[in-house]
Order: structure tokens, then sequence, then C-alpha cells
């Protein structure tokens, strides 16, 4: 799979402090990457530093697997912190300017895209006048200029609604899914994030904590019974041939986490014991997806 | 580049500062065109269509309102956070910077120039055109556009230097104020008029003056030039080399 985006040992420091260490991202063609962490964790100036707006002072980016980055951020559609429009102009009028700037000639698609983002019908209204959502809109709008191929979006839903999240996260998934659009987004609304990340960084003080797929993040938030036993193999064998479990799985130390039969664990324990193996504990575990991001995000620390 | 131009002259046509100092200087040609009316009435008029012409760039507001417009439109773009968007689009940043440079530069000049034709049309109408040397005439108005280009070129370099609307213009306020003191003061400690003599004001002076040594007049505008191409230079190097946070 093309690899839109890649980076290694990316690091920036403002001062003595590390806003970005080592950071290796690796973003494939047609993922949807929710970036995570909490204010200031980073996230904010490695997508600058992926859009050219700040220089890294140490690592290597490559876009779309060549060489040119200068080139290939042609193909980058951004947003970055706030919604950056001209206040004096109209929604249309932003769009032409920006249309100019990148070389579109044909202002056809200002109406398209305005569309597309459910600004339409503003008219002569001046964006001074936009509620923060509409602006919102109008910047994802702005970047969806020149059709890019990687959109980068930082908290793109801010501000709005819920109908407007929603429809947000349905327009994502649509040019993600209709258009073959990668997406780089991050958002404080995690459960909304969850929605549509097909993939996950996990940034805390500027290190890139883990990366995982959506799939795997289901699987780490899985609820289940979990024992730690003094001889997980026989206590395997105990709850495949005993007690008829298909879906168990066994950890180091002792522990195994059962996900079929999270019901009965005094029958569990019972025929454990019986058959001499000693149960040290028993517990259910499992997240929701916001309780886990927030845990790999350093608590509240 | 050229989508950069076009981009930035139809952001400047969408501007309020292009229309406030538009209106600014419409309504100095009226009140010039009054003053002269009214000294046409008491039979005191003595000007020509040339001299006002020569007149509307005898006063340093020149110095003043270039920097102004530049300011406002440059800073803005920090302010509002477009400068982000700009600058993410593959496009390399000295060609924004020129790109904004030239647009603007070019409107201002346009604006300038039209408010010294509009005084000279004036005056012609009230009194005549008068008479001036071709060459020394062509040569004044290259010395001004120089002159307009150079002072654009400071009013950039402070925009992103500062990076602040208000700051930018005192800013270029005191230089433009002080730069008469400084040369003064330059010219009495090493005993060398060269500061006098090149000082913003002397210069302009010399550059409106028909009567003004030609050679005098092409130092002037070559340093004006100079200065236009120091100050993009710079502001180029500023804009490339620091981050947009």
């Amino acid at each position: 799979m093309e690899l839109v985006l890649q980076t290694s040992g990316l690091t920036k420091k403002y001062g003595k402090q590390i806003a970005v260490n080592n950071v290796d991202l690796n973003i494939e063609k047609g993922d949807i990457y929710g970036l995570i962490g909490k204010n200031g964790a980073g996230k904010t100036t490695i997508m600058k530093i992926v859009c050219g707006l700040v220089y890294q002072d140490q690592g290597d980016i490559q876009l779309f697997e060549s060489g040119d980055l200068q080139k290939n951020r042609k193909r980058i559609g951004c947003v970055i912190e706030q919604p950056a429009l001209y206040p004096d102009m109209t929604a249309g009028e932003n769009l032409i300017y920006y249309d100019k700037l990148i070389g579109i000639t044909d202002y056809d698609n200002v109406d398209e895209v305005l569309s597309l983002v459910g600004l339409k019908n503003t008219g002569r209204k001046k964006t001074k006048a936009f509620s923060l959502g509409m602006k919102q809109r109008l910047s994802i709008a702005i970047s969806l200029l020149g059709n890019p191929d990687f959109l980068i979006l930082d908290e793109p839903i801010n501000g709005l609604d819920p109908s407007g999240i929603r429809e947000i996260r349905e327009l994502l998934l649509k040019l993600n899914s209709e258009n073959e659009i990668t997406i780089l987004i991050s958002s404080h609304i995690l459960g909304e994030l969850a929605k549509i990340a097909t993939k996950y960084g996990i940034i805390n003080k500027g290190v890139l904590v883990d990366e995982f797929q959506a799939v795997e993040l289901e699987e780490r938030c899985k609820k289940c019974l979990a024992i730690v036993v003094d001889d997980s193999e026989r206590a395997a064998y105990i709850l495949k041939n005993n007690m008829g479990s298909a879906d168990f799985k066994v950890f180091d130390e002792g522990k195994i986490c059962i996900y079929d039969c999270m019901n009965i664990p005094e029958q569990i324990n019972r025929e454990l014991v019986e058959n001499g193996v000693l149960v040290s504990k028993i517990c259910m575990e499992g997240n929701d997806t916001e309780a886990y991001f927030l845990k790999m995000m350093g608590g509240n620390q | 580049m050229m989508n950069v131009v076009s981009s930035e002259f139809y952001k400047i046509f969408k501007s309020r500062v292009f229309y406030a100092i538009s209106i600014i200087l419409l309504a100095m040609n009226c009140i010039s065109f009054a003053a002269s009316v009214s000294l046409k009435v008491k039979g005191k008029m003595s000007g020509t269509g040339f001299s006002n012409y020569q007149g509307s760039y005898g006063a340093d507001f020149i110095f003043y309102i270039i920097p102004i417009f530049m300011a406002c439109l440059i800073t803005a773009e920090y302010s509002n956070g477009s400068i982000w968007q700009m600058a993410c689009h593959g496009i390399a940043r000295w060609k924004l910077v020129l790109g904004q440079y030239i647009a603007m530069s070019f409107v201002i000049t346009i604006i300038l120039l039209g408010f010294g034709i509009l005084n000279l049309l004036s005056c012609t109408i009230l009194s005549e055109l008068g008479e001036v040397d071709t060459a020394a005439f062509i040569r004044m108005n290259i010395g001004v556009i120089c002159m307009f280009w150079g002072t654009a070129g400071i009013g950039t370099f402070l925009s992103y230097l500062l990076k602040s609307e208000g700051i930018t213009i005192i800013v270029s306020v005191l230089l433009v104020t002080g730069s008469n003191f400084m040369a003064n003061l330059l010219a009495l400690l090493t005993r060398n008029d060269v500061f006098t003599r090149y000082s913003l004001t002397n210069m302009r002076k010399t550059i409106i003056d028909f009567t003004s040594k030609p050679e005098e007049v092409m130092k002037c505008s070559i340093v004006f030039l100079l200065i236009g191409i120091i100050t993009i230079m710079g502001s180029s190097l500023l804009f490339s080399k620091r981050d947009l946070d």
C-alpha cells in the first residue's frame, strides 16, 4: 500500500522545550488517521511541519513516497488551528481567492465545494458574520480546492453543533471512500474521532506513544472476564474442554481474558479450583474507547 | 508567481484599506480643487497643472501612507490566520512575499499616480497645464515610482518583521520622522553630507524638483530602488526562514 505520509525521527524544539520528539508516523493511502493527544501534546506542531509551516529540527518527511516535498505539498489540503478566512469577503470570494492562488482559473468548483460543505446559500454574507461552525465548514471547503489527495485537518469539528458534526463526519467519510482522499485528523471529541478513524496515533508530550489500526482498538477495548491463575496452560485446557469456551486469550504472567463466558465467573472459578488451578484474581476488564484514549494519553497527568 | 500576483490583486480590491486610502486621497484631491477654485475666484491663483502635480508628492505623507497600506494588508494575514493557509499550498515562500510586494506596490503606485494626475487635471482646468522639460518630467515620474516601490519595500519588511499592524505603523512613522534627525546627526558626527543628501525627505525633494540635476535624480531613484530590492530580499528571507506559528 502506498504511504501518503512517512515521517522518521521528526523532532521540533522551542527553546529548551521539545514539542515533537522523534516521531515516526506512517499513513497509508486511504487511511483516516486520527491523531490524538492532549493540548500541547504536539499534534498541531506535527501537522504544521507536514504542511511546511514550521521547520523540524531533526528528522525527515516523505509525502507520497517521493522526494520532492514542496511539490508534493501541492497535493495537500489543510486546516490548521483556526479557520483562515478573509473577513471582508464572502464565502465564494474566499474560495475564488484561494483558487487563484493555487492556479485554478475555472471557478465552477466554488459552488460545488460550497454545496459539499453546506454553505451554498450564504450569498453576499461576509465571513466576519459567520458563526464558528460556518467558518469551520468554509475552512474545510478551502482545503478541498484543487482536489487534494491528502487532507490535514486540525480540530475541524471545533465549534460545530451536533448536526454539523454529523455532516462533517459524513462528508469526510464520503471524501475518503468516494474520492479516495487520505485524511489526517485531530480532534478533542474522541468519540467522534472513533466513528471515522481507521488508524490512530497517540501522542503524549511530543512522543508518539502508540500507533494502531481501528480493529486493534476494538480488540483492546473489548470487554472480557480477566483471570489470573498459577497455571495458564492447564487453565486454558479446562476452559476449552470443561467450560466450552472458544474465545479467550492467554497473556503473560498467568493472565487469561475470556470473551465468551463473561456472565458465569463463579462457575469458571469453581471449575478451575476443583481442577487444581489456583485463581488469584478474577474481574471484568475492558474500556470504552474514550477511556482507553485518555489512559493512553497519560490519564490526568 | 503570476498566480500569487493575480490572487493578491483580487484580495486588495476586496480589502477595506484599498477603499479607505483611495477615498482619503480623493478627498485630498477635492480639498485641493476647492482651494484652487477659491484662489481662482480671488484672482490669486498662480500654479499650473505641472506644479500642482509636482506638489502632490511634496510632502512626507507618501512615506506614511505606503507603509500603512502595506502593513494593513500584510499583517492582517497574521491576525486572521490566512498566512498559514497561503503558505501550505506548496508555493515557495519567497514567491508569496514577492507576489504580494509586486501586487501591492503596483496598486499603491496607481492610486498615488492617480492622485497626482487628478491634481494636475484640476489645476489645468482652472489655470493652465504649464511648461516643463519633458526629460525632467519623465525623470521625476521614474523617480517617484522608485520612491513608491522603495517605500513599499520598507513597509513590507517591517510588516513581516513585526507581524503586528499597530506596531508596524508606529515603527514606520517613527522611522520616517526619525530618519531626518538620524541623517543630520550622522552628518554632524562624520562631517559628511552624504547622509543628509540621501535622507528620505531630501531624496523625495530632489526627485520631484524639475530643476534638480539629472544625475542626482537618477542617484536618488537608484537608492530608492536599492532600498526596495534589499528590503524585499530581507522580507523573503525572514518569511522563508521563520516558522509560521
